[in-house]
């Protein structure tokens, strides 16, 4: 009934659905933990990931990425999010201040614990047989091999564009840098990792 | 589209639809095989990194709620922290308000009570005196209603800040001498005049109403004239003044000594001489009385002193 009632009034379940995704939002922005769970924990994963590509340890992504979302409810009160503006955008800005101060924080502590737990972490895909699970976990090893040889203005626009799929403009809000020095860190980045990966492009040709 | 045009919009294309240019894009892509190359290249690499995206822990959401709440804890504590300390510094804040009536109260009473300077109870009682025995003579005596009070009751004639008992024989004949021998040389009392326009500060209301009454008096007191065909002038009012004054001018005197003021001190003393002359003056003085204690005045330029201090 409701769907008939709907027709011949565009837009109208989208108008509910931005005004519940309003709602949630002003509930979260007052404090509401749960309406904050509902609409930050779609991006957890996200999060995460991002932080991992930059800090190439696990456990102290998971930190970090923990540290982010709890920046983030103490900060959504005072947000105002401007038009085509979006949450994942605000987060990673967060996300990349919290990897900075980390990096700060471990340069001074010289505490670097290296790549060593890559194995121990669950690689996304549930069809992954053995060998392919052995292989990805090897190109897991490289790729953060080869992060970890880029530079860090470089790391942070590779990272947003080839796995959080960031457009340029997102990045560009998130990093403060303009586009075009955006597009030639990462022209520069590509090169470098491609050179890295190449065995593995030959072999994924193969397979 | 050629293929340096290509070349930068092929990463767009794998990751956003291209719109128009899509259409472009994928015509030269079908043609180009340099460009077709570098595309497949690309979408092996998405591929690949695309492969190494992470699971996050199970708990991790769980996690990130634990430490909100746990920062909420804080929050509340701080909070309950802020409200303590708010409480301790309203307690504070009134008890040093309550000193702050307190002690306003009690000034403003003190204050309102306080007496002025003639209102002391202990303070000496001056008063000038016209014996019968000596009806011309002037006595100023200091009293204390205070037993055992320093100033007790005692002539002025024995306190350092008060001249002896008046006579206006003996203050007639000393001015007479006076006269002969002026009390400051003219050069004296320029300088004088230059030292007290110099070092001119604000007097207390009382001693420069006394001033200007004493200045007022010895002014009037110069200038006035006798009457055609009679030796004498009418002096009750100026006489009876001149006695108030010289009261006051004792009080005037002992309180800038005691502050330490030594120009109102000496200035002060300088025109009681001719105060105690004036209230000396019978009602009905002959010319030549009034006509010495003017020339003394004259000759001692007393009202340029008061007028200029």
């Amino acid at each position: 009934m409701d769907a008939i009632r709907l027709v011949g009034k565009l837009g109208t379940f989208a108008q509910t659905h931005q005004r519940g995704a309003d709602g949630l939002f002003e509930r979260a922005q007052q404090g509401d933990e749960e309406a904050f769970g509902l609409l930050f924990e779609q991006y957890a994963r996200q999060t995460f990931n991002f932080i991992y590509r930059m800090v190439g340890q696990s456990d102290l992504a998971e930190d970090l990425a923990q540290e982010t979302f709890v920046r983030a409810y103490k900060k959504l009160g005072a947000l105002r999010l401007q038009e085509g503006t979006q949450l994942s955008t605000w987060l990673f800005s967060i996300a990349k201040n919290v990897v900075r101060e980390s990096f700060r924080s471990r340069r001074k502590n010289q505490n670097e614990r290296g790549l060593e737990d890559v194995f121990t972490l669950a690689v996304s895909g549930d069809d992954v047989t053995p060998d392919g699970q052995l292989w990805n976990k090897e190109l897991q090893q490289i790729v953060q091999q080869g992060l970890k040889t880029l530079d860090a203005d470089k790391r942070l626009v590779f990272v947003l564009r080839v796995f959080q799929q960031c457009s340029y403009e997102e990045i560009a809000a998130i990093t403060g840098y303009s586009v075009p020095k955006l597009k030639a860190d990462l022209y520069r980045a590509r090169i470098q990792m491609r050179a890295l990966l190449r065995p593995y492009l030959e072999q994924s040709n193969e397979m | 589209m050629k293929c340096n045009e290509c070349a930068p919009l092929l990463e767009d294309l794998l990751y956003s639809n291209l719109g128009t240019t899509q259409k472009d894009l994928a015509e030269h892509l079908t043609v180009c095989d340099a460009c077709a190359r570098e595309y497949a290249l690309l979408r092996k690499e998405k591929e690949l990194y695309d492969r190494c995206d992470l699971e996050v822990a199970p708990n991790f959401w769980a996690g990130v709620q634990a430490r909100i709440a746990g920062e909420n804890g804080l929050h509340a504590q701080r909070f309950v922290g802020l409200f303590d300390g708010v409480r301790f510094a309203h307690m504070g804040a009134a008890f040093t308000g309550l000193i702050i009536v307190v002690g306003s109260i009690g000034l403003w009473r003190y204050l309102e009570t306080r007496p002025g300077p003639a209102e002391f109870p202990n303070a000496p009682q001056v008063s000038v005196a016209t014996t019968e025995q000596k009806s011309d003579a002037v006595a100023v005596t200091v009293s204390s209603k205070t037993e055992g009070s320093l100033i007790d009751k005692r002539d002025v004639s024995k306190h350092p800040l008060v001249s002896k008992p008046f006579n206006l024989k003996g203050a007639s004949r000393a001015y007479a001498r006076k006269i002969e021998k002026p009390l400051f040389s003219t050069d004296t009392v320029v300088e004088r005049n230059q030292i007290f326009t110099s070092q001119r500060r604000d007097l207390d209301a009382d001693s420069a109403r006394h001033l200007e009454q004493v200045e007022i008096l010895l002014r009037s007191f110069k200038n006035s004239r006798f009457l055609r065909d009679s030796n004498t002038l009418d002096l009750t009012y100026e006489s009876r003044l001149s006695k108030d004054l010289l009261v006051r001018n004792a009080l005037l005197r002992r309180d800038a000594e005691l502050a330490g003021d030594v120009p109102l001190t000496r200035l002060l003393d300088q025109f009681e001489p001719f105060l105690v002359d004036i209230a000396n003056l019978r009602d009905n003085s002959d010319s030549k009385e009034i006509r010495q204690v003017r020339e003394s005045l004259t000759k001692a330029q007393i009202i340029a002193a008061l007028h200029s201090f």
